[in-house]
């Protein structure tokens, strides 16, 4: 549920952004382990938030940065596996420099102006918002 | 072809920016507010239950409550206050700033020193939600096991206080109890660990920390109305 809510937030943060008569083609989102993210589950989300956002075929990119610590007595830095590792002094204590990431990098768009034309082309005129299904159709015939 | 379009932004920009619209509202109110966040079963109610009956001639607590289903936190927690409110998440696993925003609407805060949220019992997803509280406090309890700290890496880092409850049952039941304490100081050791058990009224160190909290907002927002009051005299 989680990631749900988390698609949700994305979607609503994206139409601030989406430049007008544009489509979304693309989302890429850097998100660090700190927050507990399952990709597989956040991609699952994204499908069914973005289809009811009208958006159905857009694509979540989801990067995971690694954890990166630092030692507050030796000062090392490194990438541990788990965040509860300890620095190589011995030292328990550490601060946290990567791995809580939760940032929405780009987003890439695409003209809807001229995937209108050439959905109108490709299916006659006056039949509106039919691209996704039409091309879902053209598969299906080239099948049988 | 498609085009680029950098944004760099935290994916919850929207629930935060109304998660300062709370905190405003809190601040102007001079309520101290907390986010209280533990896994089901942790004593959160019950710790809030005992924190009402403790300091009823003390202070004025308001308590927003988040459960999926059902009244019955609000229910025993009304037996106390009647500044209660109970929030049904359905199947949402935390509360957002919108549903907080909602619920202070039924609450007059003028008439509050404290406001204690509880958030749905989850150690994940409320974390992530800002909900404009002054402070942040992580409930763990020794029946959860010894690793719960070090497996919820996100509410211990930003956690301004941290409670350990149950403390009662370290005879019975194997949690080692020193590396519990380890596994927060590594991640924070900024935020105080309390030692508590509800069940045997040992939780004086939580009273304490919350009316010296609760205290210090006050004074904070005298302070504020008294610069206020000499900003006017200065400008007629």
């Amino acid at each position: 549920m989680h990631e749900v809510s988390i698609a949700e937030s994305l979607i609503a943060l994206i139409r601030r952004h989406l430049p007008a008569h544009q489509r979304l083609v693309q989302a890429t989102v850097r998100i660090g382990p700190m927050h507990g993210i399952v990709p597989e589950a956040m991609e699952m989300a994204w499908n069914i938030a973005s289809a009811d956002a009208g958006w159905k075929g857009s694509r979540l990119i989801v990067m995971t940065p690694p954890w990166r610590l630092r030692c507050v007595v030796c000062g090392r830095c490194w990438e541990p596996v788990t965040v509860d590792e300890h620095c190589v002094c011995g030292a328990a204590h550490v601060e946290i420099l990567g791995g809580d990431e939760f940032q929405l990098d780009s987003i890439d768009v695409h003209s809807a102006a001229k995937h209108r034309r050439r959905n109108t082309a490709r299916h006659g005129r006056g039949r509106p918002r039919t691209f996704t299904r039409g091309v879902a159709h053209e598969h299906q015939s080239s099948h049988r | 072809m498609s085009t680029k379009v950098p944004i760099v932004e935290n994916v919850l920009k929207l629930n935060d920016e109304l998660a300062l619209q709370n905190r405003e509202l809190f601040q102007r109110s001079g309520v101290f507010a907390v986010d209280l966040i533990g896994a089901p079963g942790a004593g959160k109610t019950a710790l809030l239950e005992f924190t009402l009956r403790q300091l009823k001639d003390v202070i004025n607590i308001g308590v927003i409550v988040g459960d999926p289903a059902t009244s019955r936190d609000g229910d025993r927690l009304a037996k106390y206050s009647r500044h209660i409110v109970q929030v049904n998440t359905g199947s949402g696993c935390h509360l957002d700033a919108n549903q907080v925003r909602h619920a202070m609407d039924k609450l007059k805060l003028a008439d509050l020193d404290v406001l204690i949220i509880e958030n749905v019992g989850n150690l994940i997803c409320p974390v992530s939600f800002n909900l404009g509280q002054h402070c942040k406090i992580g409930m763990f309890s020794v029946s959860e096991g010894d690793d719960k700290a070090a497996k919820h890496p996100n509410l211990v880092v930003s956690a301004d206080l941290l409670i350990l409850n149950k403390m009662d049952l370290i005879p019975y039941i194997p949690f080692d109890l020193a590396r519990f304490r380890q596994d927060v100081e590594h991640l924070n050791r900024a935020a105080p660990l309390l030692e508590i058990s509800v069940v045997r009224n040992q939780a004086a160190s939580w009273l304490d920390w919350l009316t010296a909290r609760a205290g210090q907002q006050k004074s904070f927002r005298k302070a504020g109305k008294h610069k206020e009051k000499a900003v006017a005299r200065s400008q007629r």
